[in-house]
Parts: structure tokens; C-alpha cells; sequence
């Protein structure tokens, strides 16, 4: 059972693709929660279901996807029954994402002022949103050119960087970040992760971190979940799940990582 | 023992005048037969374009580069496919490697014919067979298609073709960086076998310090073109003495 | 990171248009027809208002098939009227044929190629279904077809035939550039953001495949002229005021006995105009992609 009060609470989301003998459970009975101001870690390999997870909170997974049953509970409310349009309203304003490729994430053809810009007119109307904007690449450590620049003016770091400032844009309550690093060189990944954990406290923002890397799992996380093939197989506390894994899939895991310092046995 | 490669103050520079781009400065260091040497580095330090010098997809701009008593720096031609049969790659991304609509057995057929190895059909087929064995793949497989294979398997078919001509160098560009970490461990075992089993040696390139940890006997750090430490693995990361690799290093998130 | 302000789209696009030479030399030869067509215009309808026959309209059998000289530079037609007098007048029907035929095809196929490259499913069915039929039927019959239900004997039938008729490349243009664009993660990221499929499509993605747009425009504006060349040829179409497709008509008659001038002037300007506009459209499309200009 968990308290009331949670941010987000997802019971026996299943998501399902095809169907006869093609059926696939992407995401199949899984539930989890994350509380207010926590930072929870989803993590898995590829296939195992948990980017699926997390653009089903805002019934954004492709357009396949049958939401073949569960709840996702949002501040209490179900967002598979709300409407499209009450969706739109929610996504970017109380549940922000951020993605894998910054790269590939802005639209080329506009500066990023543009898109922070637009990011907050779309939620907040009759707001200074040029001022705004300097707010925001202030909060994530970009000087005030920064919103003239084209995407690909841009360094990897930086447009990640735009990307969360965008993602903060409404002052969102939920923030689900599907693999942020994973695309850039460690020391860049370092600044990003230390931003993150920053805003979180500064903004008392929730988290949902979706990775692969059980590291940044270790830096950033307070409670993870081990999916595999669709279903949740191990949660618990950090610490417990990376030193003392109790399901077999997450040991294997643990013993395939390579670590940079080996623990001597 | 005798060093099977050995890099002196090599150079790699791209395009001329103003607009040039120094990628690799000066680069020294060697490789023993049958060892794993990583070549660690974040995107644009130049480990890539060192990878390929090695391989010659690169012409070095000066230095020299000699392989067993030979420098290969500015080979062409005829040696140049002499020299390729006994250096080999293997590239990041097993997808893109592979020709989707061959066979991958014909595709390592067609090295093979390329470099006249094998008598006849019959022989080079025996040794496609033998290759999938050596690589931990059923030889039947050999005449499947490159889209029912896994990544991982997939990673194993790219590097049975590059061991087709049995090379004593082979060339890793960021082997395992696209595959999960269950698969990454798989592969990094393949490749620790092959060199227990046939000597190989290895140009390990990567930006993983925690897989190079795993793998490597030695490793040079490289950033902005050059290498700015270089040395026994377990020695370089628990005891970094350059202030990039003490960077690199805390940036990684670890457990 | 650049230093320069960035403003929108369009007035950065102008920026760096501004810097192309070539472009402005094009844009100004674009603006030169233009007022020509305006001026064109304006004759017609004063003479058209007064009833009188405007002076390109006389006819002087004495001086037919005069070579250019100093009182006719460009030489006088079979009707011994003045051949750069009738081309100048023109304009106004090329332009009339490309322009009022690109508004109406371009938003026909950019709207459907977009809905249907975005929506897919059945949507996509239809409007392919749509576009395969119109593509099935032969253009020019279904050209004269439409030219000839239309009751007015002027021009309106042409741009209806023309119009409808030729969409079909650029939709399915747009539609390829659409399931290509609307799997980028630019588009993903926007829709995380909570921004509407309708605003999507306009706003964020057919800025991107604006130059396949462009380019359509300025590959289709010769193609228009040429249609309506055939079309007066056939005799619909424009009856009685000069256009270019009809002094081609004329001139072609008597070229073989060498009465060069009426076919080199027409055919010179009608290739001045369509190269200035497909240079611009070049030139526009490269000024609206940011990546090709640092």
C-alpha cells in the first residue's frame, strides 16, 4: 500500500501492441509510484518496456498502443480517461518530459528563444515570456544569447540544458526524464545530472528518471524499480536493489555491469 | 616481446590552411601481440580518426606507423590489401555493418573470395562455418538474414567476418557501446577469448573507463588529439595522474 | 553560440536572403514583371471600361511582319501590331495563369499532403485514393473538361483546370516529407509539451518541408504558362487579349520564313521569368533552412 499524497501512482498499467498471435505486452500490470519531491529511477534494457511506461502517463506512446487496462493516477485523477484536450493541457504544464537526443529534439528551424517562448505562451497566457525566458536559461546555466541561437548552434550539453529549461517552463509538479545523458560524453552527463538533482531540490520538483545506466541510478535516485519484458521484477530502495538485489534478473544485471572500481571477492 | 605495432609522433590533420582540423597531435604508443590496449576519450578528442589511421581508412599526415618491422604509414595499392588482411575493424554500430539484404554468410564468402582464402565454394563454406563457431554462433545461422539476428549476435556475425582473414590486430571502434550491458558483457568475454585462444591483439576504442577497466591491459587517455596519459589500466584509474583523467573519471557516475 | 539576434523565421530568412547577390538581382526581376503584370492590368481594364481598342489591339496590315527596328524594337506580328507592346501586356495573363493556379493548387496539396502524411489511418487512404484517381486521368483532357463545364468563355475555366489538376505532385510530396518529419523527435518533444496536432502540423512541421513548397511553386509556374499556351493553341482559354501562349501560337506559323523576333522575344522573357523565380526559390529555400548558413 502506498500513502496518500503520492504525485503519481500507476496500478497494473498494461500497454499492449497488436493483437491474435502478434500480441506484444510492452508494459504489462505494472505499478509503481513516485511521491512528492522524490526522484525514482526506472530502469531496464532495451525492449523492457519502460520508455513505453512513461509516455503512457500522458497517453503519449505511438499510436498502436491499446491501453488494455490499469490506472495511472495523477494527483488522484486517472489520466487514461481524461479527454485528448484536457491531456494537451496537462502535458508540458503539470507533466514535463525530457529526452534521449537533445539533438534531435528542437525543431531546426527556430531559434530556442522561439521554442521556450511558445512552450509558455501554450500554458500561461498573458505572461512577460521574453522574460521568462531569460529566467529559465538563467536556471539552467545558459547566458541570455543563448535564445537567439539555432539548434544546431549548439553543443549536445547545451541543448539538453534548453531542454530542461523548456521542460520547467510551467513549473511542472512531475518531470519524467527518458534517458537525458545517455546520448552525451561523461563529463557533460556529469553537469546535466548535477543540474537535475539541483532543480529537483530547488523546485521541489518529482522525478521520474528512466535509464539503463544503474550509475546515475546510484547518483540520483532514491527508490528504482528493475523492469524486464514488460513487468516490474524488482523494486525497492536504492541502495538495497544495487547491493543487495534479491530477483535473479537483477543480479545477473549487477554482475554484468562493469564497474570502474571491481569490488575485490 | 617484440611490439607488433608500434605508433611514433603520428599526425592527422584534416583539410588545409585556416581551416584545418589537427585531430590527432603526435600520438606514441605500441601494442604487444595479443594485448588489449584502450583508447579512451570523449566525443571530438580524435580517438576515432586515430582508430582509423591504424586501419588506413586515414592517411596519416607524418609519423610512422610499423607493423611487425614494416611501416605501414603510406602503404598503397597492393600492400595496402596485404596490410588490411592482417588488421582488422570492428565498428559500433552492428546494424548499420551489416548489408541488409546478403546473407551474412555470403558476406564473409565474399572477403574470403576477395582475398583469395580457400580452394574452392565448399572450402570457404567450412570455413564460415568455422568462424560462426569461433564467434559463439550456430554455423547454420551463416545463411540467415542480418534482420533475425539480435544486436548482440549481430555484433558477433561483424566480428566473425573481420576474423575471416585472420588478422593479429583487430581494431575496436566502440564495440559494445550500442548493445545492453547483458549482451556488453557477453561480447567483452567473446573478445577476452579470442585473444587467449589466437593471439590477438586489440585497439580497444572507447568512452566507457568502466568497460576499458574490464577489458584492457593498458589504456591511453586521449583529449583534443593527443594522449595525455597513458598506462597500465588499474594504475591509470585507481591513481589518474593527469587533471583531465581526474575529470573524466569523477564525472562517471559509479556505484 | 552565435552573437546576432535571432528574430522569427521569416525576417531571419530575409537577413540572410539580403546577403545573396544573385537572389536580389532575381528578386528584383521577379518585382520588374510584377509591376508589369499591375501595369498590364490597369491598361486592360481602362480600355476595357472606356470601350475602345487598346493600341496593342490595332491592327495595321501595312506594316505586317516589320523586323525590329527603332519605332517597333521588337518587331511587329502578322497583324502589323507591335510585338513588345502585346508581350509586355502579357504579362499579366502568365501571371495571372501562374499565380491565381499556384493559390489554388499549392493550398489543395500542402493541406492534404499534410493531413494525410500526419493523421495516416484511414485519412491517409482517402485522400491517396483521391490523389491516385486524379492522377489516373489523362491532365489535359481533364484540363479542357473542366474549361469547358466552367460558363465563362475568359480565363476562370483555365485556372480551374489548371488548379485542380496539379496538386497531385506536390501532395504527394508533402505527404512523404510528413511521415518523415512527424517521426523526428522534434515532434515527439512537442507533443510532451502539450501542443495540439493542428499547430503541429502547421507550425512546426511544414516550416521544415517548406522548400519542397518552394520549389514546387517555381517548377510549376512555367509549367502553368505552357499549359496555357496549349490551351489557347486548342482554343480555350484566352480569347482575344495577347498572352504569351498565343503569340507562340502565331509566330510558330511563320518562323520558317524567318520571322524570328515575335517567337525569340516571347520565349526570351518567358525564360527570364522562369529562371529569376526558380534562382529566387533556390536562393529562399537555402535562406530558410538556419543549418546552411553560418
Amino acid at each position: 500500500m502506498t500513502e496518500e499524497g503520492n504525485i503519481l501512482e500507476v496500478q497494473d498499467l498494461s500497454v499492449h501492441f497488436g493483437h491474435g498471435e502478434g500480441l506484444v505486452k510492452a508494459v504489462d500490470e505494472v505499478s509503481f509510484y513516485v511521491g512528492r519531491g522524490e526522484t525514482v529511477a526506472l530502469v531496464g534494457e532495451s525492449g523492457s518496456g519502460k520508455s513505453i511506461s512513461a509516455l503512457s502517463l500522458t497517453r503519449l506512446a505511438p499510436r498502436a498502443a491499446v491501453y488494455a487496462g490499469g490506472r495511472v493516477l495523477f494527483n488522484g485523477v486517472d489520466m487514461l480517461e481524461r479527454s485528448e484536450r484536457e491531456l494537451r493541457d496537462i502535458r508540458g504544464s503539470q507533466i514535463s518530459y525530457i529526452f534521449q537526443e537533445p539533438m534531435v529534439s528542437f525543431n531546426p528551424v527556430f531559434t530556442i528563444g522561439w521554442q521556450i517562448e511558445e512552450a509558455i505562451r501554450l500554458h500561461r497566457k498573458g505572461i512577460d515570456a521574453v522574460g521568462e525566458v531569460e529566467r529559465l536559461l538563467d536556471l539552467v546555466q545558459l547566458p541570455e544569447r543563448a535564445a537567439a541561437a539555432y539548434p544546431h548552434q549548439m553543443s549536445g550539453g547545451q541543448l539538453q540544458r534548453c531542454m530542461i529549461a523548456m521542460a520547467l517552463a510551467c513549473s511542472p509538479e512531475l518531470l519524467v526524464a527518458d534517458e537525458p545523458t545517455t546520448a552525451l560524453d561523461v563529463t557533460v552527463q556529469r553537469e546535466i545530472l548535477n543540474l537535475l538533482a539541483d532543480l529537483s531540490q530547488k523546485v521541489n520538483l518529482s522525478v521520474l528518471m528512466i535509464t539503463h545506466n544503474f550509475g546515475i541510478v546510484a547518483d540520483l535516485a532514491s527508490r528504482v524499480y528493475v523492469m524486464q519484458q514488460g513487468k516490474i521484477v524488482e523494486e525497492g530502495s536504492t541502495k538495497q536493489v544495487l547491493y543487495d538485489p534479491q530477483h535473479d534478473y537483477t543480479k545477473q544485471l549487477m554482475a554484468a555491469v562493469p564497474r570502474l572500481h571491481p569490488v575485490k571477492s | 616481446m617484440e611490439n607488433l605495432l608500434t605508433v611514433e609522433k603520428l599526425n592527422v590533420v584534416y583539410g588545409k590552411g585556416k581551416d584545418c582540423v589537427h585531430a590527432v597531435k603526435d600520438v606514441t604508443f605500441h601494442i604487444k601481440p595479443g594485448e588489449i590496449f584502450g583508447l579512451v576519450g570523449e566525443s571530438g578528442c580524435g580517438k576515432s580518426s586515430l582508430g582509423k589511421a591504424i586501419i588506413r581508412l586515414n592517411v596519416p599526415t607524418s609519423g610512422s606507423m610499423v607493423f611487425k618491422g614494416d611501416d605501414v604509414s603510406l602503404l598503397s595499392g597492393r600492400e595496402l590489401k596485404e596490410y588490411r588482411q592482417e588488421v582488422q575493424m570492428v565498428f559500433q554500430d552492428p546494424y548499420g555493418s551489416l548489408y541488409p539484404r546478403m546473407k551474412v554468410g555470403s558476406a564473409i564468402m565474399d572477403v574470403l573470395e576477395v582475398h583469395r582464402i580457400g580452394e574452392n565454394t565448399s572450402e570457404r563454406h567450412a570455413r564460415v562455418a568455422e568462424l560462426f563457431e569461433a564467434v559463439g554462433l550456430e554455423p547454420d545461422w551463416a545463411w540467415r538474414y542480418p534482420h533475425e539476428f539480435s544486436g548482440g549476435q549481430r555484433q558477433r556475425i561483424c566480428i566473425a567476418r573481420a576474423l575471416a582473414l585472420n588478422p593479429e590486430l583487430l581494431v575496436a571502434d566502440e564495440p559494445v557501446s550500442a548493445l545492453d550491458v547483458s549482451v556488453q558483457a557477453e561480447i567483452l568475454e567473446l573478445l577476452e577469448d579470442l585473444r587467449t585462444q589466437r593471439q590477438l591483439a586489440f585497439l580497444f576504442v572507447s568512452h566507457d573507463l568502466a568497460v576499458v577497466r574490464n577489458i584492457c591491459d593498458r589504456v591511453a587517455v586521449m583529449y583534443n588529439g593527443e594522449i595525455v596519459e597513458m598506462g597500465d589500466v588499474v594504475d591509470v584509474i585507481d591513481n589518474p595522474q593527469h587533471e583531465y583523467t581526474r575529470t573524466l573519471l569523477a564525472a562517471v557516475p559509479a556505484f | 553560440m552565435p552573437v546576432e539576434k535571432g528574430q522569427s523565421l521569416w525576417s531571419d530568412a530575409w537577413r540572410r536572403l539580403k546577403k545573396n547577390r544573385l537572389a536580389m538581382l532575381c528578386l528584383g526581376l521577379v518585382v520588374l514583371f510584377t509591376l508589369l503584370a499591375v501595369y498590364g492590368e490597369i491598361v486592360y481594364q481602362y480600355h476595357h471600361a472606356k470601350d475602345i481598342t487598346p493600341s496593342y489591339q490595332m491592327t495595321n496590315l501595312d506594316v505586317a511582319y516589320e523586323a525590329p527596328s527603332t519605332r517597333h524594337w521588337m518587331g511587329t506580328d502578322g497583324l502589323g501590331r507591335d510585338v513588345m507592346a502585346r508581350l509586355v501586356q502579357g504579362v499579366r495573363i502568365a501571371y495571372k495563369v501562374g499565380i491565381i493556379t499556384s493559390l489554388i493548387a499549392i493550398p489543395i496539396g500542402v493541406i492534404l499532403g499534410c493531413l494525410a502524411g500526419f493523421f495516416g489511418g484511414r485519412v491517409d487512404d482517402f485522400i491517396v485514393w483521391l490523389y491516385s484517381t486524379f492522377a489516373s486521368m489523362p491532365g489535359l483532357l481533364f484540363i479542357l473538361a473542366i474549361a469547358m463545364v466552367v460558363p465563362d468563355n475568359g480565363l476562370l475555366g483555365v485556372y480551374l483546370g489548371i488548379g485542380l489538376t496539379t496538386w497531385v505532385g506536390l501532395c504527394r510530396l508533402v505527404r512523404g516529407e510528413v511521415l518523415k518529419h512527424k517521426e523526428q523527435n522534434y515532434v515527439q518533444a512537442a507533443k510532451a509539451l502539450g501542443i495540439g496536432s493542428g499547430r503541429i502540423m502547421f507550425k512546426h512541421i511544414l516550416p521544415n518541408i517548406l522548400h519542397v513548397v518552394i520549389v514546387t511553386f517555381t517548377l510549376r509556374f512555367p509549367a502553368a504558362v505552357g499549359t496555357e499556351v496549349i490551351m489557347s493553341y486548342l482554343g480555350i482559354g484566352v480569347q482575344g487579349e495577347p498572352s504569351w501562349g498565343l503569340m507562340i501560337d502565331s509566330a510558330r506559323m511563320r518562323l520558317w520564313q524567318g520571322m524570328w523576333w515575335e517567337m525569340t522575344f516571347v520565349t526570351l522573357a518567358l525564360f527570364l521569368l522562369v529562371l529569376a523565380f526558380n534562382l529566387l526559390g533556390d536562393a529562399l529555400r537555402d535562406a530558410l533552412d538556419p543549418r546552411l548558413n553560418d
